[in-house]
Formats: structure tokens, sequence, C-alpha cells
């Protein structure tokens, strides 16, 4: 991805929810996405499948994927390259089921839209899908979303989002509204995924402990731009942008110490009201006056081979 | 010392139909719950969906009225209680929701909601005193200047901000148990610490008691780590004690397995970390609960035992209780099994 | 207030919709102080076109036609008003009480209102109108609001039964305010902008109704009435037929018709300027 910027109209003024986001996902690795509200991931990751809602629009940029650009195909055609080639497991994905169909239909639909696949094939398909999800086709095809569990209607997301054999899967807090012990399940199921099927992986999610457990690559975004980006070793282990650093320090877990948690300081960016130079500026720890409200819009910066970061001052948190 | 606040053999059904001609459902939300809540101390109250907890926390508040069993305020069923003496338990526990939105009037400005209680119990006798008032109370709670959200609409605020206005309601009044219903699941995470360290501090300064209710066991250790944690399931309390010793040493093998599966955020600890096998992925429908122990269908150790008769809270050491039959068979779980 | 204004103003439609009733509120309470009623009928002078004398021309008994729409104007506008005021203090006293009581008293209540949805209103209105002598606006109100105050005393019933679920009733609850605070102050406030809206819409209504029943000559008690006026132009004056007595059949529907498109226009505008949330500052 290059350049993206998406802009969203509203009465008080223009949001930019991506601003000139630049982006690489490399085959058969699981890249997660974090951010927390107003980072702009998820519109980043509709704008891959080009599903911005209104009053939201994609200003510019390009996505290329094996050789074509997205978001110049015509529409015709984006429409059947989607879903056989980039699926997407969105959020609070269990209500995205079609509340009056057979969890069988919603197979058939999704692969006649695509292929010309028979019946007979569509429900062989899903039923090894479906069974590959520890699920039990017999029973599930033939129910109603909403005489499933949550946990169960996730997992026939997961599935239905495999029916067309994507080579990118694409999943946005998939396991919010699960509990616990369903979300560890889930988990692994993606990970067992990713191994058996090769698929790349796109995870996006506020949770850090989830990227600790399943990402290769992590990508941290703030205020609709990406601020760092490493493997995920990198990012807790020597994170180099400060608001990385601060949402490691800021999140309690089941074994550290408690009082070494810090919270970040000040509130989450207006995005009416953006600052000028860095937008992590406000609260940030590391803030130099001179360079950081500067007006420039700090760029990434390959501090390290493959290890990128926007903060100007990035050797200094190394110490 | 006696309790502030005490629950008794708890009992709560919940029985709803579909239409006139379909069969009553009963749900059993909270079976047989006893619960002591001492003052000045901090309670986290742990469960997934569907255990029970957040009606649980209705029933402390006097919100919801228990099917059987009584909630004792200072010694008194306060199901019985005259008219000032009920006003006093009302004053004395107060909640704080979920959904900082949902919980605020969006047709009145902060100072018109804030000031209500104000009036209410005569705390102050006129608007320059409210406002003065709440001046300090928003001090405390670090939303300076006062006047930024005074008179502003719950709608033009951010989440972070009317969850500490929702904290500061509940304080004015000068409570002394505060029941918070997941406050932080809907804040973001870099701010979550704050707001429970501003918890933690009310607790110290003015000996509040707090029963925090949430299905995340990160932010119940971090706010109840000298305090107490109570781990139900399917309405009824499997596992109480010092939260240091129960989660550095859980014996209810449900609370295992909630422990295997918990996320850390770290690499290194989270890849190593397998989960304890259970015989069922799925939570039992409430209204048709396993018989004998709730959680014997989903247990790696059930015995016949188990699904015949439902295991009491029995006491061992000092505060820690265990329900369970098997409790000498259950292995000792390790982190990073 | 300010705020209020201002939605108003940016709202082009809600802007025209005050400006329309505005100019009908002055004409029915300055009207009739500034312009004189003469009520010597002159034949000769019957169904005489516009003119500087007579802007609207003169009727069938030779009266300006001007005249009799201002001072009528007073009527129509205290009618729909004293309708707006009787139903919605009906339908808000029985709305609370059905949604905040519950029980037995709701499922009365719920019954009660259900018969009178199932009758239509204005069968009853004429019955009552022959029934009850109407001698002047109040009185007329007053009928024209006994059997329309069922739909919206649902409609608040709904309302506060979905309020009371609502997480700050809830908080309220906790904090041990008194329930006439809960009623008055917490729930009221949310359910003014959906009351204001009903209160035009009222009134628009009471104008066809009050219309209505005198066309058919249901409610003699005015001549100046702009429904007395459409009675006397259809009734007398043979109007649909000939063609000079037209503009005594038109002023009062055009006045009517723009009453209504006033209150349509306003009205879409109050929800925004009353409800907070929707304000986009």
């Amino acid at each position: 991805m290059r350049n993206i910027t998406v802009e969203f109209m509203l009465r008080q003024g223009t949001i930019k929810a991506v601003e000139n986001v630049s982006l690489d996902i490399f085959k058969g690795e699981i890249l997660g996405v974090v951010g927390e509200s107003g980072s702009g991931k998820s519109t980043l990751a509709s704008t891959i499948l080009r599903m911005v809602s209104s009053p939201g629009r994609i200003k510019e940029g390009e996505i290329y994927f094996e050789g074509k650009e997205l978001l110049k195909m015509p529409e015709d055609e984006f429409n059947q390259f989607r879903w056989s080639n980039i699926a997407m497991v969105f959020q609070a994905a269990q209500n995205a089921l079609n509340p009056v169909l057979k969890i069988k239909d919603h197979f058939i639909e999704t692969a006649k839209a695509h292929t010309r696949m028979s019946e007979n094939d569509i429900i062989e398909k899903a039923s090894k899908l479906l069974e590959y999800v520890r699920l039990q086709p017999k029973q599930v095809l033939d129910s109603y979303p909403h005489q499933l569990s949550g946990g169960m209607r996730q997992r026939v997301i997961i599935a239905l989002s495999l029916i067309l054999d994507p080579k990118i899967l694409i999943l946005d807090e998939p396991t919010t509204a699960l509990d616990v012990i369903t979300q560890a399940y889930i988990m692994d199921l993606l990970a067992k995924i990713h191994v058996d099927l090769g698929i790349t992986m796109v995870f996006l999610t506020h949770d850090l402990s989830l990227i600790a457990k399943i990402a290769d690559r992590v990508a941290v975004m703030y205020a609709g731009k990406i601020v760092e980006i490493g493997t995920v070793e990198e990012i807790f282990y020597g994170p180099l942008h400060p608001y990385t650093k601060g949402l490691v320090l800021a999140i309690p877990s089941l074994v550290d110490d408690i009082t070494a948690r810090r919270p970040i300081p000040g509130s989450p960016p207006n995005m009416l009201d953006l600052p000028s130079g860095c937008r992590f500026a406000p609260r940030c720890g590391y803030h130099m006056i001179e360079y950081c409200d500067g007006t420039v819009q700090a760029e990434l910066i390959e501090a390290k081979p493959g290890h990128f970061t926007t903060c100007l001052e990035w050797e200094r948190m190394m110490e | 010392m006696a309790p502030l606040l005490e629950l008794k053999n708890i009992r709560m059904i919940f029985e709803n139909r579909s239409s006139i001609l379909s069969p009553i459902r009963r749900v059993q939300a909270i079976e047989k719950v006893n619960l002591e809540i001492k003052e000045g101390q901090i309670y986290a109250l742990v469960g997934e969906s569907g255990c029970g907890k957040t009606t649980l926390g209705k029933v402390i508040c006097g919100l919801q009225k228990p099917t059987e069993g009584e909630v004792l305020f200072n010694g008194k069923d306060i199901w019985n209680l005259k008219r000032k003496e009920f006003n006093d338990y009302r004053r004395s526990v107060q909640l704080v929701h979920q959904d900082s939105y949902a919980a605020l009037n969006p047709a009145r400005t902060i100072y018109q909601s804030l000031s209500a209680p104000l009036f209410r119990y005569k705390i102050v006798k006129n608007k320059n005193e409210a406002l003065k008032f709440l001046e300090e109370l928003f001090d405390m709670v670090g939303l300076t200047p006062a006047d930024q959200f005074l008179y502003k609409f719950p709608h033009q605020l951010s989440g972070g901000q009317r969850q500490r206005i929702l904290l500061a309601r509940a304080l004015s009044i000068k409570p002394k148990l505060i029941v918070a219903d997941e406050p932080v699941s809907m804040v973001d995470v870099s701010l979550r610490i704050s707001l429970l360290n501003l918890m933690l501090e009310m607790n110290t300064k003015f000996n509040i008691s707090f029963v925090y209710i949430t299905h995340d066991l990160a932010t119940a250790r971090y706010i109840a780590s000298q305090g107490r944690v109570a781990v139900m399931y399917l309405g009824k309390i499997v596992e109480f004690g010092a939260l240091d010793e129960v989660i550095g040493n859980p014996k209810h093998p449900y609370l295992q397995a909630l422990l295997s599966a918990v996320p850390i955020p770290d690499p290194k600890i989270v890849r190593s970390m397998k989960p304890l096998p259970l015989k069922s992925l799925d939570m039992p429908d409430a209204s048709n609960p396993p018989s004998g122990c709730r959680f014997h269908p989903r247990c790696p150790y059930g015995e016949e035992i188990c699904s015949k008769e439902i295991p009491e809270l029995l006491q061992m050491e000092g505060d820690r209780s265990i329900a369970c039959h098997l409790l000498e068979k259950i292995p000792k779980w390790e982190w990073g099994q | 207030m300010r705020d209020f204004f201002a939605v108003i103003c940016r709202n082009r439609r809600a802007l025209w919709g005050m400006i329309i009733l505005g100019i009908f509120l002055l004409m029915a309470v300055v009207g009739p102080l500034v312009v004189p009623l003469d009520t010597a009928t002159s034949y000769a002078n019957r169904y005489k076109l516009p003119s500087w004398e007579h802007p609207l021309g003169t009727d069938y008994a030779g009266r300006d036609t001007f005249q009799q729409f201002i001072h009528g104007s007073r009527e129509v506008i205290t009618v729909s008003f004293v309708t707006a005021i009787f139903t919605i203090l009906f339908a808000f006293i029985v709305g609370t009480t059905a949604g905040i009581m519950g029980g037995k008293v709701d499922a009365i209540i719920t019954f009660i209102t259900d018969i009178m949805l199932t009758v239509p209103s204005f069968p009853v209105m004429m019955i009552l109108s022959l029934a009850v002598r109407i001698t002047d606006p109040i009185s007329f109100g007053l009928v024209l609001s006994i059997w329309s105050w069922a739909g919206l005393a649902r409609a608040i019933r709904s309302q506060i039964l979905s309020l009371r679920k609502r997480d700050f009733i809830e908080a309220s609850r906790v904090l041990g305010l008194k329930v006439t605070h809960i009623i008055f102050a917490e729930i009221l406030p949310n359910i003014t902008s959906y009351i204001a809206i009903n209160f035009i819409m009222i009134m628009r209504n009471a104008i066809t109704a009050s219309v209505g029943l005198m066309v058919l000559g249901l409610v003699p008690f005015s001549s100046t009435h702009w429904g007395m006026m459409l009675q006397m132009a259809v009734g007398a004056s043979g109007a649909m037929y000939g063609s000079s007595a037209i503009v005594y059949l038109l002023v009062p529907i055009v006045a009517i018709t723009l009453f209504q498109m006033g209150c349509l226009f306003f009205a879409s505008g109050l929800d925004e300027a009353l409800n907070p949330r929707l304000r986009t500052q």
C-alpha cells in the first residue's frame, strides 16, 4: 500500500482517518496492526477491500497486489476479485450473518457470487472447512445464526472467509465479545490455519496481548498514521516510538510488576483538531520542542533494517 | 469487624416467556451466593458473560430484588428497611456503569446531572455552593478545569472523561461502597490504568470499598492486588480468596482453564502457554444448567459425583474457599505449563 | 434559547415554517385590534373581486372578506392551540401514569386507549359536537381533544417504557433521586422534542378537524372562523360553480394550506433544535 489517504467529510470539518500511509504485507506472514480508537486501522482495512463507507472516500493512494493496482480496477472486476483473493472477517462479525438464512445458504450465496461451483461442491467444501474449525457440519449447516452461540458463529465466519481460498485474510478484532476461553481457542485456530494453509493474515486489534501471541510483524497506528513497524520482538522488547513504548507500559497483565505500570498522559487525539507536527507530541515524554512541534509530518524512517519509526528521537529510546 | 454489606444465600431466578403460548423459561442467574464485603476492601468479581456477575452487582445495589436470600446492610435486610434507613443505604452504596454514554442523561448538561444528588441530599444549598463543590470534586478526579466539562452535554465529551464523571457522581454523595461494572472496558487501553489508579486512590483516601466487576483478569489483578477475588461460573462463586493467592495458586479447574487462556502481552511468555484441555468449548445454556457441579461437562477431571451433587463453597485456610468435590485431586497449576 | 433559534435559522425549511407561523400568530393577536369588522350587509356589493378597498373581495352579503379573514384567524389559532394543550396534557398524564406504574394500571389504560384508537375520531367528534353545545373556542378545543389524545398517550407510554430501562435512569435510582425528580427532570427533557413536534402536528390536525366540522354545519357559533367562511362559500354562495365568488372560497383554503405547511416545516427543524445530541456543534 502506498500513500493511502482516506477522508471523511463531516459538517464540522474533514477528518483524515488515514493519512499518507504506506505499508508492505509480505507473503505468508501474520501482520498485526495495533491501534486504539481513532487510529484509523479499521478504515485502512476497509480500504484494501474498497469498502470504505460514506461519508468516507479514498482520496489518494495505490494498492499493488500480484502486479495489479487494486484501487484503479473497474468495479465489476474488483467484485470478482474481492473475497476470492482477499477476504475479511469484520468486527463483531457474529452479527453479520443474515438472520433469515441458514448457514449453508450463506456459503452457497458467497461461493456462487464468485465462482461457478455447483451447490454440492460448495456444501462439500463448506463441510470440510467447518470440520476444520471443529464444528459439526451436519448440525451447523442446517441451523440459523441465532441457534448458534457467539463462539460458534465466529468460527462459521472464519470458515466462510476461507471458502474461496483467499490469499490474504484480514481480521478486524475477530475476538471481541467472545469469552476468554473461546478467544484463546480462536487464536490457536488462526495460528493453525496460518501454518496449514500458508495464508497471509492481517490482524487488527487494540489488544496488544493478542498481537504478542500471534503476529510476526507489527504496525502501530496513531491518529491516522503508522508510527512504527517492526517484528513482534522489536515492538515489545525494543520499541522505537514513544507511543508504542507507552502502550506496552500501560497495559496490565497477569504476570507483570503492577507498580511498573504507567498510563499514557493526556487524552486521545481529536481528529478534527490535530497538532501540526507529530501527532503524539502533546502526550509524549520524549518530546523536543524544536522538531516535534514543527509543521512537517514525520515519515517512517528505517532506524534499523526492517524496523521503521516516525519518531525523530528514536536513538534516545534505545537507552 | 462486622461486614459493611453481606449477601446471604442469594438466589436470583428470572422468568420469561417469549409469547403467551410458549413455556416459561427459568434462568437461574445466581445460585446460592454468599459474600461478605468489608469496609475499605477491594473485591474483584470475575467471570465471563452470562455468569451472573452483573446481576449480583445489581443485587448489591438494591436494583434487583433477589428471589431468595438476604442483602444485609449494617446487619439489616435492605428490603425490609424503613424509609429513613433505606435512604441511608441508598446513599452508601453506589454504582458506576460500563457504558458511560448511556449512564448520563443525554438531554442534560453535566452540571445538571451532577448537581441533582447534591440538592437531593442537601449537601449544598444553592447553585454557587454546588459549583464550588463540583469544582473541587472534578479536581480530585482529574477533570480540570471544571468549567470545561460542567456545561457540556455527554455526547461532547470523550469516553474516558465521561467515565471519570460517572466516578465523580458516585463519589459526590460520599458512599461507603462503590460497585463498578466493567468501568474500563469501553475506555481506550492507554487510559485504563489511570482510571484504575483513581479508584485505588479513592479507596485509600476515603476508605471506600469497591466491588470491581469484570471479565478481564489482568485489570482485576491490577486493582484488587491487595484485595479479594471471587470467580463466578454460571451463577455460582467457584473460588474466592486473597487475589495474589488465588491467581498464584488457582485450585478450581475453571479458574485454571481461564488463566491458561488469558493472553499475556509478552511474546516469549504467551507463545509458550498451553491451554487447559476442556471437554467442551461452549458455555451451557443458563436456562438449562447441568446437574450437579455446573462445570462438570467441560471439566477435564470430572468424576461421577460431579454430575450428581452441587459442590458447596468450602472454606479452607482463612478466607480461601473453593467449590469442588475433587479438591485434593486437582493438580497444581503452573504458569506456562 | 439562543441555540434553539440558531438551529432553526440554519435550517431553511424550519425558518420558513417559523416565519409563516409567526405571521399567523401576529395576525391572530394583533389583527382584530387593528382591522375593524364591519358586519353591515350590502348586497349590492357582493362577490366583488379584490380591490384596494376590499383586498380580498366581498362575500355573499357584501361584507369585506379581508376583515372576516383577520378576525377569523384569531379563533382558528385559539381553537388549535387549545386543542393541542388539552390533548398533550391528557396524553402526558395518561401515558406517564401507564409507563411509570406498570402492572394493572398500565393494562387498564392500554385497553382503554386501544378502544379509542380503533374508533375513528372524526365521526366521534361529529357526534360530540351535536351533543355538546359549543359556544366558544375553548369548549370547541376541549371537544376536539377528547378523542385525539389516545395515540399520543400510547406513544408517550412507549417512550417512557424504553427510557426507564436506560442506564442513566437506573443511575438516578441508585443515587436515590425522588420519583418526581426522575419523571420531570430526567425523563421529560428527553421527550420534549417529541412533545413539541406533536404539539405542532396536533394544531395542524385541529384546523382540519374544526374546519371540517364547520363546513358540515355542525358548529355554527361564529361567522368569521375560516371553516364558517368555507361553509358559507360552498353552501350559500355556490362558490364552486360561480366564478366571482371564487376568491371567497379560496381565501380560507389557501390560508389553511399555508398554516399546515408552516406547521410541517417548523416541525421538521424542531427535532434538531430541541435535541442537543442531534446538533453538530
